[in-house]
């Protein structure tokens, strides 16, 4: 049950910092 | 605030904690002339040293962590997320690589400048210790030696990264970002501090001495302590604690058991250790009035924390230890709830506890369905693995109503609970505890 929540925490948690590294550096070079 | 909330709440933090240097990049102002893939780098690489340095916190054995979330729950969040996090920091300097290969120089540490050849230094640990940790058991490595490795590789690769974002000074003339991380590397520092130096002064003052070392069936002994000069620890049914013997509590030689006496009695504690040719070989020589250390209580694998009108347990040769322990503090408690233990082993003759099993069954309401993979001739019980069907044969119809706490190591624990998903149990209602956590 805990390692399921810590699975989807980590999911969401990698891909948002993935996704917001890709949208500073899209923002800054555009 | 219920620790659930608690919890929640934790998580949150945790999440913003590691979101905000990335986020604070959005306040920076926007020059021209930057170049994508350098710009990703560069965020990649704040987000992976982010994730990798608030791994010093899950495994510093902080109390009210260890009071919200299960420890194993803790290490197996910091082994993903680690692995996550070197991804993205090794994704930094690739990128920079690719994207100007001129940049390669600096991988030159006769000409590099200081603020690189830290960097590279540090992807160079982390490289080891991702290495050793990943594959400790396949290169042979002694868990206590790789556990001195893992540390001081982490603090001085932590260290050096550190120096190499404060000196290379790209998007760190924000406010935010210089005190972001100095605050970091306070917090990584102070957790540091607390596992490896207050923590074992703790111990020091709080030592306890070895009563007996008993011999169980399935090559398990049993070590009974009692506190020597203070009043011991309290700890609930189904927890653990770090086991330091023959050493000082500064070493990195503890090591995890599950406590099998009754909760009830405060003044004697028992650990029941499977010798499994390491450390473990060690309890049996232990002699009575030795002095040991005992890091607890850790766990949150009991029933105190989780009321139900009735449980399920479920275990796998040693992994019955807690559930030992839960179903002797029931029998002193005088607790009528009904219980069903399954409990698997490979054979009759190795089944931990088997007579102190039986005794319990008398006094609680409580049923034993022994599983053997290797049944002895004659043998009318239930043989093979803990299945679905084993499961559904003596559940009753209350099996709704009951928790369910698995304890045994990975593939049992992960079988265990497709087979109970297979019976409509709620994943909410599964609690495990998997004993092989580092």
């Amino acid at each position: 049950m805990q390692d399921v929540y810590a699975r989807n925490i980590m999911i969401i948690l990698v891909g948002s910092l993935i996704l917001l590294s890709f949208l500073f550096a899209f923002l800054q070079s555009v | 605030m219920s620790d659930a909330d608690k919890a929640k709440l934790w998580v949150v933090v945790f999440v913003l904690i590691i979101l905000a240097p990335v986020l604070a990049l959005f306040l920076e102002p926007k020059p021209p002339g930057r170049e994508f893939w350098r710009e990703l780098s560069v965020t990649l690489g704040f987000a992976g040293l982010a994730l990798l340095g608030i791994q010093f916190i899950p495994t510093a054995r902080l109390p009210f962590l260890a009071q919200l979330f299960p420890m194993d729950t803790l290490y197996a969040f910091h082994h993903k997320i680690s692995l996550a996090g070197f991804t993205l920091a090794l994704a930094h300097p690739l990128l920079l690589f690719a994207g100007n290969p001129y940049t390669l120089r600096l991988l030159n540490l006769t000409t590099a400048p200081w603020r690189a050849r830290a960097a590279v230094m540090a992807v160079t640990l982390l490289i080891v210790i991702v290495l050793t940790s990943v594959w400790r058991k396949d290169l042979h490595l002694q868990y206590h030696n790789w556990r001195a490795v893992h540390d001081v590789f982490s603090i001085t690769a932590a260290g050096l990264i550190l120096y190499h974002i404060f000196m290379v000074n790209h998007y760190m003339a924000h406010p935010f970002q210089r005190v972001y991380w100095s605050f970091s590397a306070m917090l990584w520092g102070l957790a540091v501090i607390y596992i490896r130096v207050i923590r074992p002064i703790q111990l020091m003052r709080r030592p306890y001495k070895v009563v007996s070392v008993q011999p169980e069936r399935g090559n398990a002994w049993t070590l009974a302590l009692e506190p020597d000069g203070h009043p011991g620890c309290h700890f609930m049914a189904g927890q653990f604690a770090w086991l330091v013997a023959r050493t000082s509590p500064f070493s990195f030689r503890d090591n995890p058991f599950s406590f099998s006496s009754s909760a009830e009695n405060k003044n004697r504690i028992e650990f029941t250790i499977k010798d499994l040719g390491d450390f473990t070989t060690t309890i049996k020589e232990l002699q009575v009035d030795e002095r040991v250390f005992v890091d607890g209580c850790y766990g949150t694998f009991d029933i105190d924390q989780h009321d139900a009108p009735g449980y399920v347990m479920i275990a796998g040769g040693i992994g019955s230890v807690p559930i030992l322990s839960i179903l002797r503090t029931m029998a002193d408690r005088k607790d009528t709830r009904p219980v069903i233990f399954f409990y698997g082993n490979p054979e009759w003759e190795r089944v931990t506890f088997r007579e102190d099993l039986d005794l319990l069954a008398s006094q609680l309401n409580l049923k034993v369905v022994h599983v053997l993979e290797d049944p002895p001739e004659n043998w009318n019980g239930e043989e093979g693995f803990i299945t679905a069907e084993i499961l559904d044969r003596h559940l009753g119809s209350q099996r709704h109503e009951c928790l369910f706490f698995i304890c045994g190591p990975i593939p049992m624990i992960t079988a265990v609970e497709k087979a109970l998903l297979e019976l409509d149990i709620p994943l909410k209602k599964i609690h495990t505890e998997n004993y092989e956590m580092a």
